[in-house]
């Protein structure tokens, strides 16, 4: 039997090796460990999420005929209506892009929506975040933008060959431009702002910073107001709720800009599937990587 | 079974539970609560490992951890090493009553250490965010640590003992 003294200077010396080779070791041996283990985390919490959707499922199948048709009914009612709206968007669509063409301006970048579930979440002290059950077979790509309906989530922070990791919108990380609706300043001379994530703080809302308002600027009265994207730089299309500026701004020290606090527009640790926007063409940020 | 797959085994006992760790962190994510608790799954599998296998062992539980979190390369993986090496020089501590203390207090200190770690990968988080943060975090890591050693220290001990590691004789 070896004397505890011993014992304390093998394992020193032990982690003092391994402190070198860790510090020596390539970046890629590194991140092949990180991905090594994703891939093999990815089937069980693909596991759990297709357990939890079983469950739902099965409560679904409970419900009782009349509450069915009541919801087949409100579901046709606004089928309807969406079909209404799409025939408007795309009339206005392929005139958009005949003006454009016209004056020889870039295109807008196109998306294609891959719905995607949820399978885990995360909102700790460092980021918030979600898993999802699509990964690289299916095209996600990193950087992609995330949203819920008209709504932002957030982005790809990284891609798994089955699932990829979403930064939400509320985590520190997340930065994008954006514009305030309530800005009277005329369409094209609109002041952008700043839009990033905050700690999440334990037991408090989820919520994000708005930077570099104009010192001009003051909320429309009675309703909060939008911050809504730009559509530059090609993330996000334009005009997708982030979420909406809480009340009390705050001067900068210089008192050249305010700044302020936003809400999500989505309740983003409560959801169950997302849209993932795939643009059809490499976009700038990605060749920027 | 190769005694030099200790850390192995000690590995496949701790993967259960971090994968419950991350569902109870998906329960918990309204309240921004971090579940952590790659430090009380060190303690239980020290007493039965050499060092250079516990060493290995937090490193690859480290790797684990940190594979889905915004944390610097390594950086779980190391604090725990660092840990390991720590209650395995003082084993003593690791026995009978005073375990789950040990757990506990494993779980807060990597916690508290693991945590701000995170402010040198993934964007810009002001101290100032960490001054309520981090001592709620660690202390909850804490509690984690104390209310679920019992049950994963056993779970632990039982796939180690029956895999044919029992506890090294006290030196």
């Amino acid at each position: 039997m070896s004397a505890p003294g011993s014992q304390l200077r093998g394992s020193i010396t032990a982690l003092a090796l391994l402190l070198v080779a860790w510090v020596f070791l390539p970046a890629a041996g590194r991140l092949f460990t990180r991905e090594t283990f994703a891939e093999l985390q990815a089937p069980s919490l693909s596991l759990l999420s297709r357990t939890r959707d079983l469950v739902l499922t099965a409560e679904m199948k409970a419900s009782g005929a009349a509450e069915l048709a009541a919801a087949g009914r409100d579901l046709a009612r606004a089928n309807a209506a969406l079909e209404l709206r799409v025939a408007e968007l795309e009339s206005a669509a392929s005139e958009n892009r005949r003006l454009r063409s016209m004056l020889a301006a870039p295109a807008f970048p196109e998306f294609r929506t891959l719905v995607a579930r949820v399978a885990a979440r995360e909102s700790g002290a460092w980021w918030s975040s979600l898993t999802i059950r699509r990964g690289r077979i299916d095209g996600v790509r990193k950087g992609c933008p995330v949203v819920f309906g008209d709504r932002v989530v957030g982005r790809v922070s990284a891609v798994h060959v089955n699932t990829s990791e979403v930064e939400l919108v509320t985590s520190p990380g997340f930065r994008c431009s954006a514009f305030i609706e309530g800005d009277d300043a005329p369409e094209g001379r609109r002041s952008m702002v700043f839009v990033e994530g905050q700690s999440p703080q334990p037991f408090a809302s989820p919520r994000g910073r708005v930077t570099y308002l104009p010192y001009t600027y003051s909320p429309p009265a009675g309703q909060p107001a939008k911050v809504v994207t730009t559509g530059l730089g090609g993330l996000y299309p334009a005009g997708l709720r982030i979420g909406t500026l809480s009340p009390g701004l705050e001067d900068t020290p210089g008192g050249a800009y305010r700044n302020g606090v936003f809400t999500p527009a989505a309740d983003l640790l409560s959801l169950r599937e997302v849209g993932v926007l795939i643009p059809t063409q490499p976009q700038p940020y990605e060749e920027l990587r | 079974m190769t005694p030099s797959l200790g850390w192995l085994v000690a590995l496949a006992a701790s993967y259960p539970w971090l994968l419950a760790g991350d569902l109870l962190g998906d329960l918990l994510a309204p309240w921004h609560l971090l579940v952590f608790l790659p430090g009380l799954l060190l303690s239980t599998p020290l007493l039965r490992l050499r060092p250079w296998q516990a060493l290995l062992f937090a490193a690859c539980l480290g790797l684990a951890y940190e594979s889905r979190r915004p944390l610097p390369h390594g950086s779980a993986a190391f604090v725990l090493m660092a840990l390991a090496a720590v209650l395995q020089a003082n084993r003593h501590l690791l026995v009978r009553r005073r375990a789950h203390l040990v757990a506990a207090a494993a779980n807060l200190a990597a916690c508290a250490l693991v945590v701000p770690l995170a402010s040198l990968d993934h964007g810009v988080v002001g101290w100032g965010a960490w001054l309520w943060a981090l001592p709620v975090q660690a202390a909850f890591a804490g509690l984690l640590g104390l209310v679920l050693h019992p049950l994963a220290g056993s779970f632990q001990a039982a796939l180690l003992d029956r895999a044919g590691f029992p506890q090294l004789a006290e030196p």
